[in-house]
């Protein structure tokens, strides 16, 4: 049994933990750590992504900036050799320019 | 730049999860500048930001049927997985001192159930709270976020000490926190 003082403590503690790991300032252990218990404390989750929800209006700082042409065929090359969900990613490319829908003329990736 | 909307984003990954390739390259085009940018932003660096962009869409790719249970807008989601996997490459390149308490044990707790509460639309209202905190530490926070920095780096660019700018960030969070309670 937790008092209710503990357990106020521990709701501080998770909320500061799910915000610095959201803000980004922890080391790399200290980010596995959080991101496996993410993985497995269903309420924690909830806490951060709370986090994520609140702050997502800063995504507005990232203005847009188009990645050179290439990268999505190293996407493919490389989902090919580690993940057998990705084998059959490569015909792709052939289709994808008739496919893709209207806006994404000045976008072509390849 | 190809504005697509939360709905067209949304079926993109949804496409995604199903496992369908085009869906996967309609999301590239759609996203990826986005995406791009904030591996940019967070690693400085043009050849370590298309590996991270690689990267992440291939975690995309792996990971897209977890964001329908996710509650999350669908641009907030891929950004929070771009985030993550720049931040992650940017600290294993550029290690920093781990900053959990010892005794901050990591375990799982018993919680009441509103904590689980489905997510609401709160981002407005993060801008109101950012204005209650002092402008400096609003700032910090800020720059924290979108270009990933440590608290070594915040301690830097502030020219304080390593525990003041951690203590700054945990006060300010815990603002935050109360003030988007409120």
């Amino acid at each position: 049994m937790t008092t209710p003082e503990q357990s106020e403590g521990d709701r501080s503690r998770d909320e500061l933990l799910a915000g610095e790991y959201v803000l980004g300032v922890l080391s790399l252990a200290d980010r596995e750590r959080v991101a496996a218990r993410i993985a497995r404390d269903r309420a924690f989750a909830a806490i951060v992504a709370r986090w994520q929800d609140n702050l997502a209006s800063f995504n507005d700082d990232y203005d847009e900036v188009r990645p050179p042409p290439g990268v999505y065929s190293k996407i493919e090359t490389a989902g090919t050799r580690r993940d057998r969900q990705m084998v059959e990613l490569a015909p792709v490319v052939a289709r994808r320019r008739s496919r893709v829908t209207g806006c994404a003329d000045h976008l072509r990736v390849a | 730049m190809c504005l697509a909307t939360d709905t067209e984003i949304a079926e993109l990954i949804g496409r995604v999860a199903l496992r369908d390739r085009a869906g996967l390259a309609a999301l590239y085009a759609a996203v990826s500048p986005k995406l791009f940018s904030v591996c940019l932003r967070i690693l400085k660096d043009r050849a370590d930001a298309e590996d991270a962009l690689q990267e992440i869409f291939v975690k995309i790719w792996q990971r897209a049927d977890r964001f329908a249970a996710s509650g999350a807008s669908p641009l907030g989601w891929l950004v929070a997985v771009a985030r993550n996997q720049a931040i992650d490459l940017m600290r294993a390149r550029k290690p920093v001192a781990d900053s959990i308490d010892e005794t901050w044990d990591v375990a799982d707790a018993a919680r009441d159930p509103e904590t689980t509460a489905v997510l609401k639309g709160e981002g407005k209202r993060i801008d109101r709270c950012m204005e209650e905190l002092e402008s400096e530490r609003a700032s910090a926070v800020r720059s924290a976020y979108v270009e990933g920095l440590s608290y070594q780096e915040l301690a830097d660019r502030h020219g304080v000490p390593l525990n003041t700018v951690r203590t700054w960030l945990r006060r300010s969070l815990l603002k935050l926190r109360e003030c988007l309670d409120r």
